[in-house]
């Protein structure tokens, strides 16, 4: 049997890992779907290539906060495209994450630090 | 699916198998999507570079993370530690074979890495002791199709150190001979006149004091200044630091000593030694007579400013000396290009030369290793064949064949790296004892060969190939392709691998057959020169040079003294013959001249043009080396006088001539002085032994005034005696004068073949080596080929065979290998011997004594080498050999 995993074993989430989670968080992608999906929400800050996309993917796959999903695309005639979508132990994880950057963002010495070095 | 650009499936190949065939199909689908999306040449420039770079990253820490996690495999890094072990265990289990192997190929590297050390030393090696030596280039003035070359004037070094922007730095310098006197002892030594940046464009800096720094506005009236080297102030001046600022006497005039050169430093031509330096500003001093200011007499070199090319700086430098040339700089007209070389411590026409004669003998040397490693490689297929069962087993045990020939491979490499140390320990020791070779030179010379860094690389470069290119068959053939072959019984295959390592063997006796041609004709070239007639009688004659240009005295003085020595001398019992002469014969030089010869025919004049050498001598000179006088006479006393021009020409100069007529009374003109025939004398060799007749006319020495002078002295007994003799009189002429170092005329005969002694020497040795591997490799051949045959020998013996027989089969089998090698040798030699055909003086380089002794010296050594194995299997049982199997 596998040990239930405690979803902050994985905290802090690595920036990538972070935005491809969030990604994910709307609903399945496939690969490119992912790289304009991060391009977006960065503000164009993030352009992943390829081989490293993968390797966060094979890492999110491998720690199983990600998985295949059966979906396919109806407009690939292959039918090649895989999707990937979030698992409930990378849900975890995610809310995880965001909750512990919310307390951060939220904690007073961090209020007084932004008013004084932000614009 | 979407065409993939190739580029981007090469990268894909950098990643980890398995990541791979999960998601290349993602990664292509990406990246086509990327490139689709991006629009204009700068966007796609933009995403293949990110890419690229990206991906290359990726992959490489996916691979590093993905030996990390995969307990499948070691990284490359530490099997091959683990092979390298394995390698070692295994070569201790059979320490005989592995030494015999690292021998053999200590004994190829070795012959490879002494050439190749001795040729660093001597050509390739940036000047010792200068700072960034591989940006110091010589400067050298040209024709433009680079054929003639002159040395520099000083005007000259003025104007290129004036204009030239190419070059951080101009030096020039020139030898100069330096009487040192300390304390009560008169020291001569080479010396170096050099501008006063000299040290600075080198990058040397002083061991002790201080070098040159405007010395040259101070001297003319000041206090010369002095330099020496390490060496001098080590062993003339016992270490004392003191003596920086001491004043000593050179050439008669009080130098203050300013300075120590660093240890290493010798110099800019190395195998000169070099001991002390004195500022151009000497010059009048040390060359008292002589305006110098437009002669050439200077050697430049300069330091290239950062970030300008050798072509670059050449371009810029011939422009300027065209420049020079066009702006009437100097009569020099046709010399209006420059050559840059590397300084590496030698001219650059003897630096040409022995590059070229250095590379015929790394290519004898590499032929040795060629026959080491051949030998090597059948060795280590014959063990393949008993590690058959091994290969199996690990085979069966799930090992792949590439890592079966990598764990070969390493296991080769290993023993050539062995090799390696080995041949550079016989490199260390081979060039000491080349140090130790005595050359007769009356120059100093002292050569310092001894291996560095670039030399180990070398050797380690040529172990490393050599191991890949003869291990990797071996090591393929010993991994098998499955296990079963594998596993099956130990002598299946032996035909094949015997079949191999015949053609190795034939390989290596053609290699052996080559250099055994090679030695063989160095050797007879040294005979036939040794045999040549140079025209006079190198016996009983002491040389002594002499220069008294350089000790202040003008042309009365020195008369005077050269008169004063040879009565002197010509009064001493023993001595036969003196005489004078402005040269050596046989040294190479050429000192030409047009000779106009007006020939009274009877159909009317005709003026014939010839080139012919010249000399200047005295009457004692063709007593003292023995060129007789065929017709008319000698140079007499009255030749001095003024009265008129007289010369006297040998034979084949007359014969050009005036035919058969008689020379004797008939004048030339050379330029605008015409010149009376006294005398006809004989033929001789003049600068090289197997030059071809050259026209040759002396003139009397003292005609032609010459400071310098060879005093040649034919006396009865050995010539060395004559040495305290003629400093004994020199002595007593002038106390002031330094000693006068002696040579004999025998041994500059000898330098003159000291190529071909050298030639000789190294390929005997490396043919005799080549020889030797190649009588152990057939050796084993045969005696392997015998093991395997046992079986079929003993049932030929029990059906009936005479020993007789049995011992014919063996012998034959070598024999035609011999055979083979020594057609394919012959081939190889035919076409090979001719590129040292200069070398060969008169002797054939398809010399047919020389190729018969090859072929018989094979066979003699193949007899031998197959008869111990057959005298093995005349004696086999029958009864144990087929009880055994």
């Amino acid at each position: 049997m596998r040990q239930p995993v405690n979803p902050r074993d994985f905290l802090p989430v690595k920036p990538v890992d972070l935005e491809l989670l969030l990604a994910l968080a709307d609903g399945e992608q496939h690969g490119y779907g992912l790289v304009q999906a991060i391009h977006a929400h960065t503000n164009g800050l993030v352009v992943l290539d390829p081989g490293n996309l993968y390797r966060v993917i094979r890492r999110l796959l491998a720690d199983g906060l990600i998985a295949e999903s059966a979906h396919r695309d109806p407009d690939d005639a292959d039918h090649r495209r895989r999707y990937y979508g979030l698992t409930p132990l990378g849900g975890r994880v995610l809310g995880a994450e965001l909750d512990r950057l919310r307390a951060l963002v939220n904690a007073p010495a961090t209020r007084s630090a932004a008013k004084r070095w932000t614009s | 699916m979407k065409r993939t650009p190739l580029a981007f499936r090469l990268l894909l190949t950098l990643f980890p198998p398995s990541f791979r065939d999960t998601f290349a199909d993602g990664m292509s689908d990406v990246f086509v999507e990327q490139r689709r999306a991006s629009r204009g040449v700068r966007a796609v420039a933009g995403l293949w570079t990110r890419t690229i770079v990206g991906m290359a990253g990726a992959a490489w820490r996916e691979r590093r993370d993905s030996r990390r996690v995969l307990a499948g495999g070691l990284p490359i890094g530490e099997t091959l530690v683990a092979d390298a072990h394995l390698a070692g265990r295994m070569l201790a289990r059979s320490p005989l074979v592995s030494l015999a192997v690292v021998g053999a190929i200590s004994l190829g590297i070795g012959g490879v890495t002494t050439i190749f050390s001795a040729l660093n030393a001597i050509v390739l090696r940036p000047l010792p002791g200068a700072a960034r030596g591989d940006r110091l280039v010589g400067v050298d003035r040209r024709t433009p199709d680079f054929s003639e070359g002159v040395s520099g004037s000083f005007r000259f070094y003025q104007y290129l150190h004036d204009s030239s922007r190419s070059l951080a730095g101009i030096a020039a310098w020139s030898r100069v001979p330096l009487t040192i006197v300390v304390g009560r002892e008169a020291y001569a030594v080479s010396g170096t006149i050099a501008s006063d940046n000299y040290f600075e464009v080198l990058g040397v800096r002083p061991a002790i004091g201080r070098f040159f720094e405007d010395d040259a506005r101070r001297t003319p009236d000041g206090e010369p200044v002095l330099v020496v080297s390490h060496a001098f102030w080590k062993t003339r001046l016992n270490e004392d630091t003191g003596a920086v600022g001491m004043t000593l006497r050179v050439n008669g005039r009080p130098y203050r000593l300013i300075g120590v050169a660093p240890e290493e430093f010798r110099g800019v031509f190395t195998p000169l030694k070099i001991d002390a330096w004195v500022p151009l500003a000497a010059q009048s001093h040390v060359h008292p007579l002589r305006d110098l200011a437009d002669e050439p007499w200077l050697w430049l070199f300069g330091r290239l400013r950062d970030g300008v090319g050798v072509q670059q700086a050449r371009a810029e430098l011939a422009s300027v000396t065209a420049t020079y040339v066009s702006t009437g700089g100097d009569r020099f007209l046709r010399y209006t290009s420059i050559r840059l070389t590397p300084l590496t411590g030698l001219p650059d026409d003897a630096r040409e030369a022995l590059l070229r004669f250095g590379a015929v003998l790394l290519c004898a040397a590499a032929l040795v290793l060629v026959i080491a490693s051949a030998n090597v490689s059948s060795l280590l297929a014959v063990r393949a064949v008993a590690r058959r069962r091994e290969m199996g087993i690990r085979t069966a045990l799930g090992a792949t064949r590439w890592r079966l020939v990598r764990q070969l491979l390493t296991e080769t490499t290993v023993l050539f790296l062995l090799g390696a140390g080995g041949g550079t320990l016989i490199a260390v020791a081979a060039t000491g004892a080349l140090e130790r070779l005595p050359i007769p030179s009356d120059q100093g010379l002292s050569l310092e060969l001894s291996p560095d860094g670039r030399v180990v690389v070398f050797a380690i470069a040529a172990s490393l190939i050599a191991a890949l290119l003869f291990g990797i068959g071996p090591a393929l053939r010993g991994a098998g392709r499955s296990p079963m072959s594998l596993l099956r019984s130990s002598s299946s295959g032996g035909g094949r691998r015997t079949r191999t390592t015949s053609v190795l063997i034939v390989a290596q006796v053609a290699c052996s057959f080559v250099l055994l041609t090679c030695a063989g004709l160095f050797a007879r070239a040294l005979v036939a020169g040794s045999a040549i007639d140079p025209g006079f009688d190198a016996h009983h004659v002491a040389i002594v040079s002499l220069n008294t240009d350089a000790f202040g005295y003008d042309e009365p003085t020195s008369r005077a003294f050269y008169e004063a020595l040879r009565n002197r001398l010509a009064s001493t019992t023993g001595m036969d013959a003196i005489g004078f002469a402005d040269r050596l014969p046989l040294n190479m030089s050429n000192s030409g001249a047009l000779a106009t010869i007006e020939r009274t025919d009877p159909g009317g004049g005709v003026r014939l043009q010839m080139r012919v050498e010249t000399g200047l001598a005295d009457a004692g000179y063709f007593d003292a080396v023995k060129i007789p006088i065929r017709a008319g006479r000698s140079f007499t006393a009255s030749d001095d006088s003024a009265r008129a021009d007289v010369a006297v020409v040998n034979e084949t100069f007359a014969r050009r001539a005036w035919g058969d007529g008689g020379a004797v009374g008939r004048t030339f003109l050379v330029g605008a002085s015409r010149i009376t025939v006294v005398g006809v004398a004989a033929d001789s060799k003049y600068s090289t032994l197997d030059e071809p007749a050259t026209p040759f006319m002396y003139r009397p020495i003292a005609r032609h005034w010459q400071p310098g002078r060879m005093l040649f002295m034919r006396v009865s007994g050995d010539p060395q005696g004559a040495a305290p003799i003629v400093q004994d009189a020199v002595e007593s002429i002038d106390p002031g004068l330094p000693r006068a170092t002696m040579t004999t005329l025998v041994r500059e005969v000898d330098t003159a073949l000291l190529p071909q002694r050298v030639a000789a020497i190294v390929t005997g040795i490396l043919g005799g080596a080549g020889l030797l591997l190649t009588a152990i490799g057939l050796y084993g051949l045969v005696a392997y080929g015998v093991s395997l045959r046992l079986k079929e020998i003993g049932i030929r013996l029990a059906l009936g065979a005479r020993a007789a027989d049995v011992v014919r089969l063996v012998v034959g089998h070598g024999l035609c290998l011999t055979a083979a090698g020594a057609a394919i040798g012959l081939t190889a030699a035919s076409l090979t011997t001719r590129l040292i055909g200069r070398y060969l003086l008169n002797v054939s380089a398809f010399d047919v004594r020389v190729f018969a002794g090859a072929a018989g010296v094979l066979t003699v050594v193949t007899l031998c080498a197959a008869y111990l194995p057959a005298r093995r299997a005349r004696s086999a049982d029958p009864l144990t050999v087929l009880r055994c199997e």
